[in-house]
């Protein structure tokens, strides 16, 4: 495997922290060395260094804190204190990377927003900004920031917390795993949504099957069902055939009940006949004796028709004389009776002759009287007569007639009803009464059998209609799922292919994670195995679980070193992150703050000749004492370049300069 | 990539090795999102040419 080389070639700082104005530090040699020593005392700017050349690749994002004393740092800490009215302040850094010579510059052109702006150059190229943080990223992911520009107090940690799910996802980021690990969730997603649509919101995949069992289980039912309802309506026009043979066999014997009901009513009109005859003979008999008349009537209506003629003439004469007649009678009767000789008004006075002319006057009136009073009587006599023959004419014969005509209808009918009444005594006379009992009997069995088959009918039709109702919603169904399930074996190919695909991914991981774990293992336990002061008493390292990338030391015996000291946690640290990187695939530069610190002489010896037989270019910030003359010794064959720091001659600022 | 990962990957994926390098390529510098919407997009075309839909 060819790891891609990383290194660092020129930083320049520029009012950063207290690299007060603009300072350069050169780290082309040309010297086989890959330790940079940069010895400065407290206070000589190793943090801000260490955090400068950080800064350069990540700036303020990418999840990168910045922490000094346990205080986390931000851009009006970083700018140098005295140049605070300046408000600006950047770093350049020019490095190598696969081959290719790239200079990024980034600037924070006012420490009060925070913000910085970054360019990248590739050669003669140039890009900016977003899109020069993303190819950073690419170079140099932060991860590789978080691991291998570390201080003491990332060892601390690196050694205590390493089960910190970031922390894992960052191995595996650095392992190139992580990405396969990202590509894998972002699929899984995708499946499980496909898996939800296809399972919930449409029709579920293996539901056309269970419809296509549930139509054939239907179909199986409704067959019995249709089978059984035949069967029954064969039982049933048997039956039916049965009870009319039988019904037809009970007429033919004798219809008892009909003709007892029909004799009974019969009988009962005949006693109502037998009353109104009677009632019609009485009032005959009544009228019996002007029955003639019915023989004579014609005559009569004649007769009556010449008395009103004859009437009409004696009304006639009547009136022709009658009124004057009267008026005049009276005067004359009046003047006589009252003897009046003289008249009141005109004193003419009456004659002995006019006296006896109006007597003669008076006789002859009482004369026309008499034959008046003729007219009068004839006239009376006339009218009774034509009462009376009206009488005979208009009412007694007609009703007579009438009783007559009722009579003969009654009699009729009760001739009729006596010959039924005769027909049905024959016939009562004549049946088969036991008979008829015994089939009527065996109908009201079988007319109960009747209404049990249907009974059973009704029922098995019933289910049949629910039958078919059921098994069209499930064929409905059917044609609906038969619609879908094109678009659902698209979907339901989609899900087997992607997991068809997360089941290789997944073994694909796991192989290699348990391939690159074993192999930082491995790696690790050869670090520590020459780094610890006690070989003789420590096996090596091993991981905590099958997991995460958490180690911790064994002993000899096998035990877990269950309170390792300090040093100890930041040797087995520096091992695990030596180990790390060279399992990457690039060869980066490791930037240490003062990590020997914590350690005694014969760890940092064994370090800094460890340190020494790397490829990685290693930057290693030193304080006063860190290194002794025996760690000193061991790293001098590999320093490349070493650096001190000098405060400025005002004493604000730092200086660092070659030495060697 | 890593070599031996890259090895790996070929040798466990296949035919597929392509579209799994694509759909890494796709997701970077993408929001989750983004890379999803990518991911699934190029997932799709893939399932469906080799169902030959």
């Amino acid at each position: 495997m060819r790891n891609k080389e990383f290194k660092l070639l020129e930083i320049e700082l520029y009012n950063v922290f207290n690299y007060r104005g603009r300072h350069v530090i050169d780290f082309r040699t040309d010297s086989e060395g890959n330790v940079f020593l940069f010895d400065i005392k407290n206070g000589g700017g190793k943090t801000s260094l260490f955090l400068a050349i950080k800064w350069a690749f990540y700036g303020f994002d990418n999840g990168i804190r910045y922490e000094k004393d346990g205080l986390v740092l931000g851009a009006d800490d970083f700018i140098n204190q005295d140049e605070r009215a300046n408000g600006s302040f950047h770093a350049r850094v020019r490095f190598l990377y696969d081959g290719t010579e790239m200079l990024i510059r980034r600037e924070c052109p006012d420490y009060r927003s925070g913000t910085t702006k970054l360019t990248l150059e590739l050669g003669k190229g140039k890009i900016e900004c977003a899109e020069a943080g993303a190819h950073i990223a690419q170079i140099i992911p932060p991860d590789y920031g978080n691991f291998f520009m570390f201080n003491g107090e990332v060892l601390n940690s690196m050694a205590t917390d390493q089960k910190n799910r970031e922390r894992i996802d960052g191995v595996l980021k650095l392992l190139g795993l992580k990405q396969l690990s990202d590509l894998r969730n972002i699929l899984k997603t995708i499946k499980d949504g496909w898996e939800t649509d296809h399972y919930n919101n449409i029709l579920k995949n293996n539901e056309l099957p269970a419809i296509t069992g549930q139509i054939a289980t239907k179909k199986g039912e409704l067959d019995s069902v249709m089978r059984d309802l035949a069967a029954v309506r064969e039982d049933r026009e048997a039956l039916q055939d049965e009870i009319m043979a039988l019904e037809g066999r009970r007429r033919s014997l004798s219809d008892v009940e009909g003709i007892m009901g029909k004799l009974s009513k019969k009988n009962a009109r005949k006693s109502e006949l037998s009353g109104l005859i009677e009632g019609v003979m009485s009032a005959i008999d009544k009228n019996k004796t002007n029955s003639f008349l019915i023989f004579i009537h014609d005559d009569l209506k004649r007769l009556i028709g010449q008395l009103e003629d004859e009437r009409g003439e004696v009304v006639r004469a009547q009136n022709s004389s009658q009124g004057k007649r009267n008026e005049l009678s009276h005067i004359q009767e009046s003047i006589l009776t009252d003897h009046l000789m003289q008249c009141p008004v005109c004193r003419s006075v009456l004659t002995v002759e006019q006296i006896a002319q109006l007597q003669k006057m008076v006789e002859t009136s009482k004369g026309d009287s008499a034959q008046h009073e003729s007219l009068r009587m004839r006239h009376t006599e006339l009218g009774d007569q034509i009462g009376l023959l009206r009488c005979c004419y208009d009412e007694e014969p007609v009703k007579l007639n009438d009783l007559c005509t009722q009579l003969f209808d009654y009699r009729e009918e009760e001739i009729r009803i006596n010959r039924d009444i005769d027909d049905l005594n024959q016939l009562m006379s004549g049946s088969e009464v036991e008979s008829v009992k015994e089939v009527s009997s065996a109908l009201v069995g079988l007319y109960r059998k009747k209404a049990d088959l249907d009974a059973r009918y009704n029922k098995l039709e019933r289910y049949r209609k629910a039958g078919e109702a059921a098994l069209n919603s499930l064929k409905t169904q059917y044609d609906k799922q038969a619609k879908l399930s094109d678009v659902q074996k698209k979907v339901s190919n989609r899900i087997e292919y992607v997991k068809s695909l997360l089941i290789r991914i997944d073994s694909l991981i796991k192989t290699i994670k348990t391939q690159k774990r074993r192999a930082i293992l491995d790696r690790a336990n050869d670090v520590f195995m020459q780094i610890t002061n006690k070989p003789d008493v420590y096996r090596g390292l091993e991981y905590d679980d099958a997991e995460s990338f958490s180690m911790h030391i064994e002993r000899n015996d096998g035990q877990k070193v269950i309170h390792p000291s300090s040093g100890e946690k930041h040797v087995l640290a520096i091992s695990f992150l030596i180990s790390l990187s060279l399992n990457t695939e690039r060869l980066n530069p490791m930037m240490m703050d003062t990590p020997l610190s914590r350690l005694d002489v014969e760890h940092k010896k064994n370090i800094g000749r460890m340190l020494s037989s790397l490829d990685n270019q290693v930057l290693f910030l030193a304080q006063p004492g860190e290194l002794d003359e025996e760690t000193r010794r061991s790293l001098r064959p590999s320093v490349a370049k070493m650096y001190e720091s000098r405060p400025t001659e005002d004493n604000t600022a730092s200086i660092v300069e070659v030495i060697i | 990539m890593d070599e031996v990962i890259d090895v790996e990957l070929r040798a466990q994926m296949g035919e597929d090795y392509e579209l799994i390098i694509k759909m890494l390529k796709a997701m970077d510098g993408k929001s989750a999102r983004d890379k999803k919407e990518a991911v699934r997009d190029m997932l799709e075309m893939a399932a469906d040419e080799k169902q030959g839909i």
